[in-house]
């Protein structure tokens, strides 16, 4: 009981400690180009006094996953383990810095970790240490069922990437690609996680359901069915299965987009009354329907600004499609693309510079990606000479981006770097098309 | 710990007398307990139901079987802090909400420094790398009222490998991972604001911050500044982009409320 008598004392220091350090120093800091930062990752281990065998295959997932995350986030290169010292490292104790403050290594932070089994749960604990100053960045642990093992080794790789970018990005790990599949009787939509692992259905319900998009918060896709007679646009929750169908109907509905608020959504249809396709915006409820582009030429494709104050869309009113951009009540209307070839399925950039789309220059030529920065109309290309490479959308860290391409002979996914470079097939399931990126995933 | 465990774990702390005092009363609470509860459900038969949250006595037999009952380990669900269930309704859509985090480790403290020797390695790394650092700048203070000259390792007449100029006191302590993460963040967005213009003659500008422990930059402004104001602005929108940064480390947390950065852009960079 002794203790607690010094508790008030105790509280009594951490009030005024603060006060005592208002007058502070600060910390200079001289804004310069990022280096790369470099990463030694050596195996996680199981933590000593672990008995159960069943550990080293959940680590052998872990190290793998955890691995290719930090390798394909864009932040970090990761020296070779070809270069650690053979010590075995399962606990903080047994990190000697010495042997990897090398300069000739030159590695910035070194992560390390251990697993064991606890009544029929996987624990991992995972340390970041920071080898200029010997700290530790972070430390965490994971506890949960050996189910999510791989879920867990993608939390550890966002933890890391958001810590060590200063939240450049929250890391895109845990998030999750939505697209359609080709199936016996039509389309089905499908979702996998960012690398093409965990594949798992959304509808199945044997009609034709594609364009799928997600809501910012995750719990919602939208997406086009022609389970009626008409395609319409349907919202599927994905907390509980709960599937709403979007009230405007009768006519052709297709391609929706959730504003960056959630609140609305933008998509492009033919009404019963009307002569032409147009981009139309509405509540989730259906309410506020309008239409923004009221013009005798086809519009598709909508997609909202980061700001929720533009929308991109593709228009065959200069007599080619191309991508122009509106505000959301269909002013201020300019082309950013070149008025010629077909140009197609724009998404715009989670910083809001730049918009991804596909375009095939001439008639003989494939679809490819470009970007186009949207303040100077620059036009950059991502891909070249591999079959059609179309529908792509940005992950929410700005960095990567994901389409479907026929390179292989089928349709399949891709992620590839914002910078063209570092190209990943993720699905090889014979037709697989329209990839939608989730935004990050909530952490909890 | 099964319930068997908990009895046998009972029997063995207490003596023969106490556990007859301890069944005669654990017998009562019981005996109290039931006319409690057959006198609410008699009284008010459309009242509200009666859940049990805790057990009282030797109570809490009964009640703890009922709340392990269909979790797959039971033992979880005594430890205090995690309130996150198993996922019921779509597990395999979000497998992220089923894992339990745990911020530190139960040893964290312990090793947050381990393998720490002494002051004869900790020179090294920053003297290897000191040289392409050009001289400090924290040596104007006047300019930048809340800088100060510093005896740390980074002090103000150098600056580590990482060019990061350090002002203060304590041995390494502001030469932090955070600091050099900061600088970056802040150092990429700045490329990118000021892209397209063409600078020149030489220009600087010193943005000071704060840094709140949930990481969002606050009070921005501008401290000294010698360039033309496309200079500055390009500073300040480069400041503005890097919010929210990470959550500031423990600490620097234990220190103070908030943590004071000054940013020093130059043109020709460095």
């Amino acid at each position: 009981m002794k203790r607690f008598r010094l508790l008030p004392l105790l509280a009594l220091s951490c009030m005024i400690f603060p006060l005592a350090q208002a007058d502070d120093a600060s910390i200079v800091i001289k804004p310069r180009p990022a280096k790369t930062t470099v990463l030694a990752l050596p195996e996680f281990q199981p933590k000593s006094g672990n008995l159960d065998p069943a550990v080293d295959e959940y680590l052998k997932t872990v190290n793998e996953t955890l691995w290719n995350d930090l390798e394909y986030s864009a932040f970090f290169k990761l020296l070779s383990r070809s270069f650690y010292p053979a010590q075995r490292i399962d606990e903080p104790e047994d990190l000697v810095f010495k042997d990897w403050q090398d300069q000739n290594l030159g590695v910035d932070f070194i992560v390390i970790g251990n697993a064991r089994i606890d009544s029929n749960y996987l624990v991992v604990q995972c340390r970041v240490f920071d080898l200029k100053t010997q700290e530790q960045v972070l430390g965490k642990q994971f506890r949960t069922i050996p189910r999510y093992t791989r879920a867990i080794a993608h939390r550890i790789a966002d933890h890391i990437v958001s810590l060590l970018s200063a939240n450049a990005s929250q890391g895109i790990a845990s998030t999750q690609i939505a697209f359609e599949r080709k199936t016996r009787t039509g389309k089905e939509i499908y979702l996998a996680d960012y690398d093409g692992a965990n594949l798992q259905p959304i509808t199945s319900n044997g009609s034709i359901n594609v364009t799928p998009a997600w809501n910012p918060s995750n719990e919602w896709i939208a997406f086009t069915s022609y389970y009626e007679s008409t395609p319409r646009l349907y919202l599927v929750s994905l907390a509980n299965g709960q599937l709403q169908a979007f009230p405007p109907s009768g006519g052709l509905l297709t391609t929706p987009a959730f504003s960056p608020d959630g609140k609305q959504l933008a998509f492009s249809a033919r009404l019963n009354d009307a002569s032409d396709t147009d981009i139309y915006i509405a509540d989730l409820d259906g309410g506020n329907l309008r239409n923004i582009t009221q013009h005798p030429g086809i519009d598709i494709s909508p997609c909202w600004s980061p700001t929720g104050r533009q929308l991109a869309f593709v228009s065959n009113r200069g007599g080619v499609p191309q991508i122009h951009i509106c505000d959301t009540f269909g002013a201020d209307l300019t082309c950013i693309t070149l008025e010629s070839g077909y140009a197609s399925s724009p998404d715009w950039s989670p910083d809001g510079r730049y918009i991804v789309f596909s375009w095939k220059p001439s008639r003989m030529a494939h679809f490819d990606l470009f970007i186009a920065e949207v303040a100077t109309k620059r036009i950059l290309q991502l891909t070249q000479g591999n079959g059609d490479n179309e529908n792509p959308s940005w992950a929410p860290d700005g960095r990567h981006i994901v389409f479907q391409s026929n390179r292989s002979g089928t349709s399949e996914i891709y992620t590839i770097f914002a910078d063209g470079s570092e190209l990943r097939q993720i699905t090889n399931l014979q037709g697989c098309s329209n990839p939608d990126w989730s935004s990050y995933a909530q952490k909890n | 710990m099964t319930v068997d465990d908990r009895h046998y774990h009972y029997q063995s702390l207490v003596s023969e007398g106490d556990r007859r005092k301890f069944l005669i009363s654990s017998i009562m609470s019981h005996f109290l307990l039931v006319t409690v509860i057959l006198v609410w459900q008699f009284a008010a038969p459309n009242g509200p139901t009666l859940t049990l949250g805790g057990g009282g006595g030797g109570g809490s037999r009964a009640i703890g079987v009922g709340l392990v009952e269909g979790l797959p380990a039971g033992q979880e669900y005594f430890k205090p802090p995690v309130t996150l269930p198993e996922p019921v309704a779509a597990p395999a859509v979000k497998p992220a909400e089923s894992i339990m985090e745990t911020d530190r480790p139960d040893d964290f403290l312990k090793t947050t420094r381990p393998d720490r020797k002494s002051a004869t390695e900790k020179p090294a790394a920053p003297a290897a790398a000191a040289a392409p650092a050009p001289p400090g700048p924290v040596s104007t203070g006047n300019h930048a009222p809340g800088v100060r000259g510093g005896t740390g390792t980074g002090g103000p007449d150098g600056g580590t490998g990482h060019g990061v100029s350090i002002g203060g006191a304590g041995e390494g302590f502001y030469d932090s991972w955070y600091a050099r993460q900061v600088e970056q963040r802040v150092g990429s967005n700045w490329l990118e604001s000021r892209m397209g213009i063409q600078f020149s003659g030489k220009h600087r500008t010193l943005i000071q911050f704060a840094v709140s422990p949930e990481g969002r930059i606050e009070d921005i402004q501008i401290v000294e500044s010698t360039g033309p104001e496309a200079f500055e602005r390009s500073a300040l929108r480069a400041v503005r982009a890097s919010d929210p940064l990470p959550p500031l480390p423990v600490q620097y947390r234990m220190q103070r409320n908030r943590v004071r950065f000054v940013a020093i852009f130059e043109h020709p960079t460095p």
